[in-house]
């Protein structure tokens, strides 16, 4: 038996609790229909799914490829995370080499070896420079992984009409109240200068720290001077200062973040 | 013989017990529609990429996902909305204060993923026909509420009219919709 009849207006009212427009007296009722009306569950499923069919309106585009990198690097690095915490003795005790390394080689082989050795070397060093900057990017990516716990802010820094080619990457750790950046093509300044980082809110910008890359490419690491700057809803940015000035943003704006 | 893909499903199922190749392949279906969404919401390329990152990373960490409840990728589609829609609210918040600052970059857009389904595109392509089909001033508010997430009264001050309009528009406009889906299929 039903209790509560439905009403004329009934589908628009679950057009109402799709887009979130209900009173919660409306939304209540809704709810109790759910329970009682078959056609109700269906129309309001029907609905939610019309609804969240609109992103398909958009002509599809891909993200960069750096994106799936640094998801799959932020995922794994959690993940043997969690399992050196979940097996903290495993973790916190040397392993010991597999007996299989320490076994003699025969002359002939270790000849071998060696020879492909030399050929890996050469191969190497012609590939060093690409090497090197693959590297170097890669631990970039792994030293930001590291830092992209859940709840630890990450910003991504685009470079301003003051340094075009300039970007980075910013990780904020509330807990420890650290902050590492990353910035890539930020030309080093002159030791009476600093870069400095703020966090824009509702109000005027907070003063978050100041660095001063020594290469195009580098990472720096510090305490937050205040705990403004570890919400995650704020927005950051960077600026070149003179080191002598007050914590006040007077100079070039080199990067920011959107949010 | 080619092999059937694996359905979402089992990807999930695979990354709930900690196969975390799995979320790779999620990714491949999924990243477009998802960065597709946070770049039309966030008109900043930099913005959405940190956002599709933050999707797919809180997608396996917080595991709130259930295959019963509905697909992927309306899971997907909902999450990254709903995060989009926090940013803006926080952007729109201190665009005052940005004015000391900015300096407006225009969004550029990659080009579209050649891969993408078939099906994706038959279905764009009924959605489009039937938002044709309503009417403008309904399809007009669905389109402000969906992609720039504004509340029915902030939609009614942007454009000047009475909240009572807003919400009978949209109401209507998504019955219409929801309606006009249905002969399709049929």
């Amino acid at each position: 038996m039903n209790s509560t009849p439905l009403p004329e207006n009934w589908r628009s009212l679950l057009a109402g609790y799709v887009l979130n427009d209900l009173t919660d007296h409306e939304a209540t009722l809704v709810e109790q229909w759910l329970d009682q009306y078959p056609e109700v569950a269906s129309e309001l499923e029907a609905l939610q799914s019309t609804w969240e069919s609109l992103p398909t309106l958009l002509p599809p585009v891909a993200p960069s490829p750096g994106v799936r990198d640094r998801v799959m690097a932020a995922v794994q690095n959690t993940a043997v995370q969690n399992a050196a915490a979940q097996t903290p003795d495993l973790a916190l005790e040397p392993i010991p080499a597999p007996a299989i390394v320490r076994r003699r080689l025969p002359l002939g082989k270790l000849v071998l070896a060696l020879g492909w050795a030399a050929t890996g070397l050469a191969l190497v060093l012609a590939l060093q420079e690409n090497q090197r900057l693959r590297l170097a990017l890669t631990q970039q990516e792994a030293v930001v992984a590291s830092f992209s716990q859940p709840g630890n802010p990450l910003y991504t820094l685009s470079g301003t009409d003051a340094e075009p080619q300039a970007s980075g990457r910013l990780v904020v750790n509330p807990d420890a109240q650290t902050a590492l950046i990353v910035t890539t093509d930020l030309p080093p300044l002159s030791p009476d200068q600093v870069y400095r980082l703020w966090a824009l809110a509702d109000s005027d910008p907070v003063f978050c720290g100041q660095f001063n890359p020594k290469a195009g490419q580098n990472t720096n690491q510090w305490i937050l001077p205040n705990a403004a700057c570890s919400d995650g809803s704020v927005q950051m940015l960077v600026t070149a200062e003179r080191a002598a000035d007050p914590p006040i943003p007077a100079g070039d704006l080199v990067l920011q973040s959107r949010s | 013989m080619a092999s059937e893909p694996v359905s979402d499903r089992d990807l999930v199922n695979s990354l709930w017990a900690g196969d975390t190749a799995a979320l790779a392949t999620l990714y491949d279906r999924y990243s477009s529609m998802v960065y597709t969404l946070a770049l039309k919401m966030l008109a900043n390329p930099a913005e959405a990429e940190d956002l599709t990152q933050e999707v797919f990373v809180n997608f396996w960490q917080r595991r709130q996902y259930n295959p019963d409840r509905g697909s992927i990728g309306s899971y997907l589609a909902t999450y990254t909305r709903s995060r989009a829609i926090d940013r803006l609210r926080v952007s729109r918040g201190r665009a005052t204060i940005l004015q000391r600052f900015q300096r407006i970059t225009a969004a550029s857009s990659r080009s579209a993923n050649p891969v993408d389904h078939a099906t994706q595109q038959e279905q764009r392509q009924h959605l489009r026909a039937a938002l044709d089909q309503i009417p403008p001033a309904e399809r007009e508010v669905l389109e402000i509420a969906y992609f720039q997430g504004l509340s029915q009264s902030e939609i009614a001050a942007q454009l000047g009219i009475p909240l009572g309009t807003v919400k009978s528009r949209c109401r209507q406009g998504l019955l219409r919709l929801r309606s006009l889906l249905e002969h399709q299929r049929s």
